[in-house]
């Protein structure tokens, strides 16, 4: 099967970092500041997906980019540094997500801590609700693998990386993912009855659906 | 021997491959011809793009959220706290041999001026 090509864009991103971080090396903290800048808000979604709670995050992403400095010797740039840098922040949330449980916080308050109008919203439309209790279901790396595609934008090869994963694995994990959503939002009354109106689409934010003039 | 749920297993994987581009080109111009012919296969690709845009719209890291996240406080925090810390020795790194496209670089005019870009923008900001 192809893998998709690193486009340009994305290579003169990815050199620049190993220049950066040359240069960090050389003692230029000007240069890790570049760093920390470019993917900070990255890696700041990636630890809000898994901590679901603002504080939280930014106590992962914190943590990560201190790991990141102090490991940056061990950083052999076989992957990228985005993808490095999400290895880190993935496992440091979820380092943060068990130690939040040992201390007996409860998870549901985390998440509870995160509502406002989307959970307003995903509470009236229950194919929403049964789509997102469908993804909490789903193994943790088919749902590290969808999560990393659909929300991350992420290549199958960067999935690939961040998931210590050959290609094909990380690819395999997407499908079934993405394939068994979608059998149970196939047999989802509402669903049915969104796809026979047609005339239906998906608001970018929230997952509100609005008529579409035709 | 390969089983009708084998089978159907591929046919099912090709349509996500399409839908997420990523195909070969030749695959990929059966598909189209596939799409044309029946109305079942468009209503898979269909049904995979909603699926996807559904569950995008889940997405726990919303742009609105983030809004009340300081970026640049977090940012001045992280420097702060690796001003305590040892700096990474490029002497270690080399030694190890792990940085092997540092030549490269070297050779990358457009990469160059990127970053000074950047460390001018950082130093006028500081």
């Amino acid at each position: 099967m192809a893998q998709r090509p690193v486009n340009e864009g994305e290579e003169t991103l990815m050199k620049a970092d190993l220049r950066l971080i040359e240069e960090v090396k050389q003692g230029n903290q000007a240069s890790f500041a570049i760093l920390v800048e470019r993917h900070q808000r990255t890696m700041m979604k990636a630890a809000l997906r898994i901590t679901r709670d603002l504080t939280a995050a930014e106590d992962v992403v914190q943590e990560t980019f201190i790991k990141a400095y102090q490991k940056l010797n061990s950083f052999e740039g076989r992957s990228s540094f985005k993808s490095w840098l999400y290895q880190i922040t993935l496992n440091t949330a979820r380092n943060k997500i068990r130690s939040y449980r040992k201390e007996n916080l409860s998870i549901e308050g985390l998440v509870l801590s995160t509502e406002g109008h989307m959970e307003a919203h995903l509470h009236r439309a229950s194919v929403f609700e049964m789509l997102k209790s469908e993804i909490d279901g789903l193994p943790e790396k088919q749902k590290q693998a969808i999560s990393l595609r659909v929300f991350d934008d992420l290549s199958f090869k960067e999935i690939s990386e961040i998931m210590d994963c050959p290609y094909d694995t990380a690819k395999a994990n997407y499908r079934h993912a993405l394939l068994k959503l979608k059998s149970k939002l196939e047999i989802h009354p509402e669903f049915k009855l969104m796809k026979d109106k047609g005339a239906y689409n998906i608001n970018e934010s929230r997952g509100t659906f609005v008529e579409v003039e035709s | 021997m390969r089983n009708e749920e084998e089978n159907n297993q591929d046919v099912e994987w090709a349509w996500v491959d399409y839908v997420e581009g990523d195909v070969e080109p030749e695959m990929k111009q059966d598909l189209q011809n596939l799409l044309r012919l029946s109305s079942d296969s468009r209503e898979v690709v269909s049904d995979l793009h909603w699926t996807k845009e559904m569950v995008k719209s889940l997405d726990p890291a919303h742009d609105e959220f983030l809004e009340k996240w300081d970026a640049k406080a977090s940012l001045e925090k992280i420097l702060k706290m690796c001003q305590t810390q040892e700096r990474p020795s490029s002497a270690r790194m080399e030694a190890s041999g792990s940085f092997s496209s540092s030549n490269d670089l070297q050779n990358s005019k457009n990469l160059r001026i990127s970053c000074s870009k950047y460390s001018k923008a950082f130093s006028n900001r500081s």
